[in-house]
């Protein structure tokens, strides 16, 4: 499966949900606030429950912190 | 009218604003919670370009490790109290603004009334609470603000306009935490830039301000981003169920 993470191509050998390819990848839930498929908004409770396709398109946004 | 000293000074601004324009700055009111990096750059900014009056508030003190970002302070300032230390570098820049100076933290028992008496507020405070209780306190007291959030070299800028464009917590959900830890000048000079503009613009009533949509960036990799937002119906803060 290819998709695209934050503009970057990436491939897995397997179909994964939104919630194990951030566990896969690390990114730690608390940290990203809002992650896109496709332009849609898959809130926390959706993670587990949303699988990937191929050639979709994930943008994660954080909450930054810092001034 | 403009006096010939403030037509020689803003000569650069009034082609672009024109006279119009800058006059609105001058009675337009900025309230500027935190003199750190964003705070830096956005109050410089707002001075320079001739904003009438700009408050300040930070209870914190000027430490040297903060001299790599916070550039309206000086070596010679440390241990100062930081709204006093940007008040100087700000009436130095322009002293034909008025300075207000907060040399304490503002907390949501007192930003509410504190910001209805300004016309436009930028946060350039640390950490989750912190920015909540800022967009919180704003939507509440109904005063359009600014959010600006750095890290590393990203930064990340959204304005809000109560009761008629999404707040943070609209933006955000329920951010279960927020990245921090240390971030890079040029980060910080970019979100209070950035911000600086939105309240240029919201006082003099040009251009698009970032409402609606969020603006981030990354100075690192120079890929930037503007989210497109919607105001939750739900939201505590600012939905059917919240103040406004
Ligand atoms: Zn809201």
């Amino acid at each position: 499966m290819e998709i695209t993470v934050d503009g970057e191509r990436k491939t897995y050998p397997r179909p994964l949900t939104v919630q194990e390819w951030m566990d896969l990848e690390q990114v730690r839930n608390q940290e990203v606030a809002i992650i896109h498929v496709n332009d849609r908004d898959i809130p926390p409770d959706r993670r587990k429950s949303t699988l990937l396709q191929e050639g979709d398109r994930l943008q994660l946004l954080y909450f930054l912190g810092d001034s | 009218m403009l006096s010939e000293e403030e037509r020689e000074r803003y000569a650069r601004s009034l082609s672009i604003l024109g006279e119009e324009g800058q006059q609105a700055l001058r009675r337009g009111r900025v309230l500027v919670i935190g003199a750190g990096g964003v705070g830096s750059a956005a109050l410089l900014y707002l001075a320079a370009a001739g904003v009438g009056t700009i408050a300040v508030a930070d209870g914190d003190r000027v430490e040297r490790s903060n001299l790599q970002r916070q550039i309206i302070h000086t070596a010679d300032r440390l241990g100062e109290n930081k709204a006093r230390s940007a008040a100087r570098a700000m009436a130095a820049r322009n002293p034909g603004v008025q300075i207000r100076v907060i040399p304490e933290y503002v907390s949501s028992q007192t930003l509410p009334a504190l910001a209805r008496r300004y016309d436009f507020v930028i946060d350039g405070a640390d950490g989750l609470e912190t920015k909540l209780m800022i967009s919180d306190s704003c939507v509440a007291a109904g005063v359009p603000f600014c959010h600006c959030g750095t890290q590393g070299l990203r930064f990340q800028v959204m304005t809000c306009l109560p009761g008629r464009s999404p707040c943070v917590r609209c933006a955000f959900g329920h951010p279960a935490g927020s990245v921090s830890g240390s971030t890079l000048g040029p980060a910080c000079g970019c979100a209070g830039s950035v911000a600086a503009a939105e309240a240029i613009k919201y006082l003099t009533g040009r251009g698009e301000l970032l409402t609606g949509r969020l603006f981030t960036a990354d100075l690192m990799t120079m890929e930037s981003r503007m989210v497109p937002l919607r105001r939750d119906p739900g939201c505590p803060a600012c939905g059917a169920s919240g103040q406004q």
